[in-house]
């Protein structure tokens, strides 16, 4: 177990070096740099004023002496500054984690609420035409691209139902109810897909636990059919449930940054979108290096979770 | 409602109804129901002194006083930073930092400061601070804006409260310039190695920095040792990034704002419409053009720049892309009170599709011509007005393929200079010579980066800004904006209006039309 | 399968009937859409702005007057093409390289590091990195769309490779001696097409949805070319003012993603007897 934790961590490390090289190289491709976002169309008038800027953010200095000095830095645990607001990478990432993170955990949270009994019901309803109507809302729920959903949802209620939360950042701390106000569409819209696919995930393995020997056994001895679902078979179906919901958890990552742009939240979604638009290599090399190692990080603890679940799992 | 190419009657099918009044109203109604649900109405609430929350869909990424030359950080500029002169609604020289000055030769001027100015750090502002500030504004390894101060040879601290100015030349831009965009008078030294400014603020504006969070939000409070009579009103500006102009509207709605700037016309127009809202329409210095490339095919021909000219409806784009709120210009914009000549005493400026078609069969185009124009992302109006052209384009025989660049591509190519044909913004100007030399006069002057190379008009620009009598200065910008019409390098499409939307509570903001936010200094919030 | 059975097998499945002769209908709508519109995508009409839906124009007309329905059926070329066209070139490097990757116990160690590096990236940041080095443009789209998805093929195909190989089969090529790349094309490739249609149906919905979120951020396709995520993207600053520019597009995607999964899902239970869950 030892042994599989290091050689997965090692390989981590390497990935993350990949990464590194390749997130370095992308900024440095994207056209223009941080020195026309600051100068704006004045640049023009002064190649002088262009040159000193680079200087002064050392992109005048090759590739490899860069990337150097900034890996450097990373292995002090030092991720950079901003080159726009001056203020250290990591604490603008801190900043904003809080507000993205509550929108994973959101919409995760109701699309476990909401996708494990119907799935459950789907399972136990199978071949009628209420399992047909779940399976069919669980594909279209997959099938909806969540910017459309989003911005359908904006119209629905501020427009036709004059309903608007705050349109300034309120944390939880600061006033529960208005922050949740503000989350509650993005976290549904964020949280449509995974929803539908836990429903699917929940459904199938319903099934294939309804027909394992256990649960025949238990009908057969003349349990109620209620106990059988819910006591028997539930919790042995919910093991690769979670393990979907652990790696949705992942991909949703990628998800906030649509659904931050398109309900302009303050998160770090944000955060690295503005920074690519701006330019500003160092955000968007660390954010991007943070968001890599978080999401490999997870997908690690759900193996090992899984490892922990499934012993079977743990020899090979 | 402000459509006027859409009344119900010219549909041809009789269906296709356009958005009436009863539908914005239905946005109205629901703003009221909003208020009387007694959500946060921050800024309604709030007695004379108070915060105006300000929302746009961008704020500046830094706040350098001298080497940005961005127009989100340029129009809030003016409330932080100052210079001896400002330009007043008239467009012309008045006194700011300096309370009078003699212009004691052609190429000498003497500028007496006010006494007790002080900077928000609470130092006074002398003439050393003075000195030191256009020192470094003259300076090309820091400012863009150099080039406007290029003619001036000498500055001297003549003594504490005493500057003089000896110009190369005579300029007769030269007072325009010293109150122009990247100027504003800081301490001495307090520009240090570049950086600490980008981030902190210190000047003598009625306003001073209260906290910075770049591209998001910008917020002041009272500069309470403002030098004015007036001092200013509100306790405190509190500038918010809102990217989505629909939230914007939504805000006001809610009056979580209290001022908004739409660069949406539509948005504007929906805004408008909410009974509690006042909107302030005002003409701007600002217009929207298609700029042509001069050494690359086919717009490298004249009868070509002539033919696109003549097949491009610019009615129509005033109609669709600035929902008609916005004027029509030539070469100038009509908010260049004065300078501007009017439309129609202009050469190719009314569609004549079989014209454009004659002239590119002149230039020897046998079969459609395909040319490329650029659009920069981030720019709705520039956009919303692209889709009008490929299409006016193509009826006159032209193909035309769309190429979308970031801010930064643009700016590469503009250096070098290689532009294709481009659609641009330009403006807050007060002046032909800031609006014609930096941009027409070839090298080393000007940049010329769509590469005209037309000497004529470099003689008239040179002509131009050394002149200093007014009636003589107008003829010789006349002739170079019916050279400009005539010989279309650029194709100026239309002058957008500056539109504001405001609560009712929000008093005295007086638009400018450069579009700098000047009225803040003297607006005031009622209960 | 015989032909009676093949309509027996669908007549029981009405939903991938259903989506199957929906994408066909999507498809010829796309490539017949000069005949199937009833305008010019990108003709502007400043006398029919903001047309509400109904009559003329069975969709509306956007701020340019330009006929939605148009606009919508010409955007089946521009979403679907380059959903297709990405998908079919990371099915090829991705699934090319996933072979090679059974060569041997080095080049899967170094191609799955390599992949690694991809899968670390959520897709659409991916993508949108991608698609701002390169500049907007239905080309960007393709290929961010292709590099994004190209490490799932691998990932797919060498599974299947790696499972394959125990077979009996390849053991007993091997033995006569067979080269291993000769074995992998010749021997391998067939026995796991399956598993490789399937991955290719949910990622061609996958294309489609990221194309239309590219575009929508505005850095995929440019207006006035008419995709999916385009038309949206447009629709969005008037949202309030005419809410079906922004409706039809998105139904369309919806509908065409929809078909796929479906029809995804109906392939999986044909192909893949495991998966039958009846």
């Amino acid at each position: 177990m030892r042994a599989y934790l290091l050689q997965r961590l090692a390989a981590m490390g390497l990935t993350l070096f990949g990464v590194s090289l390749l997130v370095f190289a992308m900024v440095r491709l994207i056209p223009g740099t941080v020195v026309e976002q600051l100068l704006g169309q004045a640049a023009m008038a002064s190649p002088e004023v262009v040159g000193s800027f680079r200087r002064f953010f050392g992109l005048d200095q090759p590739w490899h002496v860069q990337y150097g000095a900034w890996l450097a830095g990373l292995l002090r645990g030092d991720l950079g500054v901003s080159w726009l607001s001056g203020r250290p990478v990591l604490a603008l990432f801190l900043e904003r984690l809080p507000v993205s993170a509550e929108l994973a955990v959101l919409s995760v949270g109701w699309s476990l609420l909401i996708g494990i009994p119907l799935g459950t019901a789907s399972a136990v309803w199978r071949g009628g035409l209420r399992d047909g109507l779940i399976r069919v809302g669980a594909t279209v729920g997959l099938s909806m691209p969540a910017f459309w959903q989003g911005a359908l949802l904006i119209l629905l209620f501020s427009f036709y139902l004059g309903w608007m939360p705050a349109l300034t950042w309120v944390s939880f701390s600061e006033s529960p109810l208005a922050n949740l106000a503000i989350m509650a569409l993005p976290a549904f819209t964020l949280g449509t897909a995974t929803a539908a696919m836990i429903t699917r995930m929940a459904r199938s393995s319903m099934l294939d636990v309804l027909g394992r020997e256990y649960v025949r056994t238990a009908r057969a001895k003349g349990v109620a059919e209620r106990r059988v679902t819910f006591h028997h078979a539930l919790r042995n179906a919910l093991i690769p449930v979670v393990t979907v919901a652990g790696v949705q958890l992942g991909y949703i990552v990628g998800g906030i940054v649509v659904v931050e742009d398109v309900f302009t939240l303050p998160g770090v979604g944000r955060l690295l979108l503005d920074a690519i638009f701006q330019r500003d290599y160092p955000v968007v090399q660390g954010v991007i290096l943070l968001l890599a190692a978080a999401f490999m990080a997870l997908n690690l603890l759900v193996d090992l979770l899984y490892t922990l679940i499934d012993p079977r799992l743990r020899r090979g | 409602m402000d459509h006027p190419r859409s009344k119900s009657g010219s549909s041809a099918n009789g269906r296709s109804a356009p958005i009436g009044r009863r539908r914005l109203l239905k946005i109205g109604g629901a703003a009221l129901t909003l208020a009387a649900a007694g959500l946060p109405r921050r800024a309604a609430a709030q007695k004379s002194g108070g915060t105006v929350t300000f929302a746009s869909t961008a704020l500046p990424p830094s706040l350098e006083p001298h080497m940005q030359g961005l127009d989100i950080w340029q129009r809030r500029k003016p409330l932080l930073y100052e210079n001896l002169v400002w330009i007043d609604h008239a467009l012309e020289p008045k006194p700011g930092l300096a309370e009078r000055w003699e212009q004691k030769s052609p190429t000498e001027y003497v500028f007496y400061l006010r006494r007790g100015v002080r900077f928000h750090s609470g130092k006074e502002m002398d003439a050393e601070d003075v000195k030191y500030t256009y020192e470094r504004v003259r300076d090309p390894k820091v400012s863009p804006g150099a080039s406007d101060l290029a003619y001036v040879s000498r500055i001297e601290a003549v003594d504490k409260y005493t500057v003089r100015f000896v110009l190369s030349a005579p300029v007769a831009t030269f007072l325009v310039n010293l109150g122009g965009k990247y100027n504003g008078v800081i301490p001495k030294d307090a520009g240090g190695d570049g950086k600490v400014l980008l981030t902190t603020a210190v000047g003598t504006g009625p306003f001073a920095l209260d906290s910075f969070d770049p591209s998001r939000r910008l917020a002041l409070k009272r500069h309470a040792q403002y030098w004015g009579a007036q001092k200013p009103l509100l306790d405190a500006i509190v500038f918010q990034a809102i990217p989505d102009e629909s939230s914007i509207v939504a805000g006001l709605r809610t009056g979580q704002i209290t001022l908004a700037e739409f660069s949406s016309a539509l948005s504007f127009q929906v805004a408008r419409s909410v009974p509690t809202l006042e909107a302030i329409q005002a003409p701007s210095t600002r217009w929207v053009v298609l700029d042509l490339a001069g050494d690359q095919e086919p717009t490298s021909k004249l009868e070509v720049r002539q033919a696109i000219a003549l097949a491009i409806d610019r009615a129509a784009i005033l109609q669709i892309a600035g929902s008609g709120l916005g004027q029509r210009l030539g070469v100038l914009p009509p908010g260049l009170k004065g300078w501007a000549l009017p439309w129609q005493e202009l050469p190719n400026q009314q569609r004549d599709v079989a014209k454009a078609r004659q002239l590119l069969q002149k230039a020897g185009y046998t079969g459609r011509v395909s040319m490329k124009i650029r659009n920069i992302v981030g720019f709705p109006a520039l956009a919303a007005a692209l889709p009008v052209i490929v299409d006016n384009l193509k009826e006159a025989g032209i193909d035309v393929t769309v190429e979308t660049v970031d801010g930064g591509v643009w700016i590469k190519d503009w250096i070098v200079p290689q532009s294709p044909p481009t659609m641009n913004d330009w403006g807050g100007y007060v002046d032909p010579d800031q609006a014609f030399h930096r941009h027409f006069h070839s090298a080393p002057g000007g940049r010329d980066f769509r590469r005209w190379k037309n000497k004529a008009a470099d003689e008239l620009m040179d002509s131009g800004r050394v002149t200093l009598d007014r009636a003589r200065r107008k003829l010789l910008y006349d002739q170079l904006q019916r050279m400009l019409a005539e010989d279309p390098i650029t194709i100026p499409l239309y002058s957008p209006d500056l539109l504001y939307v405001r609560q009712k509570s929000l008093k005295g903001f007086q638009p400018h039309s450069t579009g700098f936010y000047y009225g803040l200094r003297f607006a005031s919030l009622e209960s | 399968m015989a032909e009676g059975r093949t309509a027996r097998w669908l007549v029981r499945r009405p939903l991938l009937a259903a989506a199957g002769l929906t994408l066909a209908g999507l498809v010829l709508a796309g490539v017949l859409a000069p005949l199937v519109a009833p305008y010019s995508p990108t003709r502007v009409d400043a006398g029919h702005v903001f047309s509400r839906p109904g009559g003329g124009h069975l969709f509306g007309t956007d701020r340019f007057g330009r006929d939605l329905l148009s606009r919508v059926v010409f955007g089946i070329r521009v979403s679907l093409g380059i959903a297709g066209a990405a998908i079919a070139i990371a099915l090829l490097a991705g699934g090319t390289l996933g072979l090679l990757a059974g060569l041997g116990r080095a080049a899967d160690q170094a191609l799955g590091r390599l992949m690694d590096v991809f899968f670390a990236f959520p897709p659409i940041l991916l993508a949108i990195g991608i698609a701002a080095v390169l500049g907007a443009g239905p080309g960007t789209a393709v290929v961010a769309i292709a590099v994004v998805y190209a490490p799932l093929f691998f990932r797919v195909v060498r599974g299947s490779v790696l499972a394959e190989s125990a077979q009996a089969y390849v053991e007993a090529a091997e033995a006569l001696g067979r080269g291993r790349l000769g074995i992998l094309f010749r021997h391998v490739l067939p026995n796991i097409i399956s598993p490789i249609v399937i991955q290719t149906a949910v990622c061609l919905s996958y294309g489609i949805l990221i194309e239309s979120a590219l575009s929508y951020l505005g850095v995929g396709v440019q207006p006035p070319t008419p995709s999916w995520g385009a038309i949206l993207n447009e629709g969005k600053e008037f949202l309030m003012l005419a809410p079906w520019v922004s409706l039809f597009p998105g139904a369309a995607i919806m509908l065409a993603v929809l078909s796929l999964n479906v029809l995804g899902d109906g392939l999986r239970d044909a192909l893949d007897p495991r998966a039958e869950m009846r």
